[in-house]
């Protein structure tokens, strides 16, 4: 699973992939519950110890699930026992994700993944699968409750910034206390951590990517990047929602995510209507100062 | 002319920190509210933080108003007479719109027993005993966000107190702008100022001490 750069590389790899996909469609939908179920009869998780097992539910809910098992696990899933090699335990994701097409132009992610923090000091070829679970994957906007989606999201990143450990020092950067300890600027963490995904700040503000992963010297810290009308979380956690009711109509933040952000939530009527009724106080005010002004030598 | 001590010291004291503390919550409220990029001012940390502390002290000085009405007179000049009210806000805004161009006595003039008139008492009733509190409990409330209710009357329960905070604080700011302005209507442009500042106004009624 291995993100690959050249186009040469991957030729095998979507050749495979159409192949794959060209037998998988010949699978009826109850063909392939029925084949999926086979599969989970042994890989499912024990909702008691979940351990390395498939999550059922969140598998369920994912955008892969109408896959099946095997478009991804193909060569050497055959029979069992299994007989695949380490390399051919997972499909790579790039052999089905290679394309650019909208929404996600996979191709510039793959570059934004090398060029992040974490494509430069942990590896050039850090995996998608360092941060997504390919069983569980399911988009921000996709999600039912946005909550569960922020919080789905950050645990990808404390799987490994949240260490057990009450270390704070430069070296012990993983532990959960340094994690606490280095975001004490943010007034109510907790929520700020409930309500956001860490990549909202992690990533150049005011672009879309939420993979070009920063260092954390040059994470967003200007409070004003989402706390404005024209929030930066409109280019991120809630772009595709934003343009969704754009096109219903809707240009309001208020609407758009039914949270309350300061200074990005601004309900324009009602700003556009006091604005308006302190413009004309101010000009009753004017004028009739004016008029004392003009009829005091009569009035003395 | 005989003068009357209209606002004791306590008063006084009370009026010019809410006075400050007015100003200061909608400035840094503006800035919070319109926050931009780059924008000169406080800044939003600052203000936030200027804004909550303002916030916890203006309660302080609210209790202090409740108690000193409850424990002196000043009290009485909030309570309303139903009966002629109506009649007493024509007056005064007939005196606003006509009589002060033409050099008319002022319809409600102060005496021991009449510290406001007819608009004030009912501005400064509607202002200190029922967007106040609101105002406050609704900022005290976004101190503890989570036990705000998930809805109300079919908003989301902190959107409903946030605009409901914000369009207190619009009230409150437009109503200082007019208390400003009607604090130059006295008999002289300055008189009314005078008298919040030493606590001692000319008296033009029956009941006048000194």
């Amino acid at each position: 699973m291995r993100l690959r750069s050249r186009a040469v590389e991957s030729v095998p790899f979507v050749v495979l992939a159409a192949l794959i996909c060209a037998s998988a469609s010949k699978l009826s939908g109850q063909e392939l519950d029925e084949a999926t179920a086979a599969c989970l009869g042994c890989h499912a998780a024990n909702p008691e110890s979940p351990g390395t097992g498939i999550r059922t539910e969140q598998f369920a809910a994912s955008v892969h699930a109408s896959l099946g098992c095997r478009m991804c696990h193909s060569t050497g899933y055959q029979g069992f026992p299994h007989t695949a090699t380490e390399e051919q335990k997972a499909g790579d994701c790039t052999s089905c994700h290679m394309g650019s097409g909208e929404p996600y132009h996979f191709g510039w992610i793959a570059n934004e993944v090398r060029a992040s923090i974490h494509g430069r000091l942990v590896s050039e070829e850090f995996a998608c699968n360092e941060c997504h679970d390919p069983h569980e994957v399911l988009p921000v906007h996709r999600a039912t409750d946005l909550r569960e989606a922020i919080a789905e999201a950050n645990r990808r990143c404390l799987d490994c910034h949240g260490q057990e450990g009450d270390g704070v020092t430069e070296s012990e950067r993983h532990s959960i206390a340094h994690l606490v300890e280095v975001h004490s600027f943010l007034p109510r963490l907790r929520r700020h951590a409930t309500s956001a995904r860490c990549v909202e700040c992690h990533t150049p503000g005011r672009e879309q990517t939420v993979h070009l992963i920063l260092s954390a010297r040059s994470a967003v810290r200007d409070c004003v990047e989402c706390h404005t009308a024209d929030s930066a979380l409109l280019d991120k956690l809630y772009r595709h929602k934003a343009e969704e009711d754009r096109r219903a109509g809707f240009v309001n933040s208020v609407i758009l995510n039914d949270y309350y952000v300061i200074g990005a939530t601004q309900n324009k009527k009602l700003d556009s209507v006091m604005w308006s009724l302190f413009g004309l106080s101010l000009l009753g005010i004017c004028v009739h100062g004016v008029v004392r002004v003009a009829t005091r030598s009569q009035r003395s | 002319m005989k003068r009357i001590l209209l606002y004791p010291w306590w008063l006084r004291s009370w009026h010019w920190i809410n006075a400050i503390l007015f100003v200061v919550l909608i400035w840094t409220g503006v800035e919070l509210h319109f926050a931009r990029p780059g924008t000169a001012g406080l800044g939003f940390q600052a203000s936030r933080v200027i804004h909550n502390t303002a916030g916890i002290l203006l309660t302080f000085n609210y209790l202090v108003f409740l108690l000193g009405n409850l424990l002196t007179k000043n009290g009485r000049y909030y309570l309303l007479n139903l009966g002629d009210i109506t009649e007493g806000m024509l007056r005064q805004l007939r005196f606003y719109v006509w009589g002060i161009f033409r050099g008319e006595p002022h319809p409600f003039p102060h005496s021991a027993k009449r510290k406001f008139n007819p608009l004030q008492k009912i501005s400064y009733t509607i202002v200190m005993y029922m967007i106040l509190p609101l105002m406050v409990i609704g900022g005290w409330l976004m101190f503890f966000p989570d036990k705000i209710p998930e809805e109300i009357i079919g908003v989301p329960g902190r959107l409903f107190y946030a605009l409901t905070h914000t369009f207190l604080g619009w009230l409150l700011g437009l109503f200082m702008m007019v208390h400003i302005y009607l604090g130059t209507t006295g008999n002289t442009p300055t008189e009314l100022y005078k008298g919040i500042l030493t606590g001692w106004v000319p008296a033009h009624g029956e009941s006048s001490e000194e």
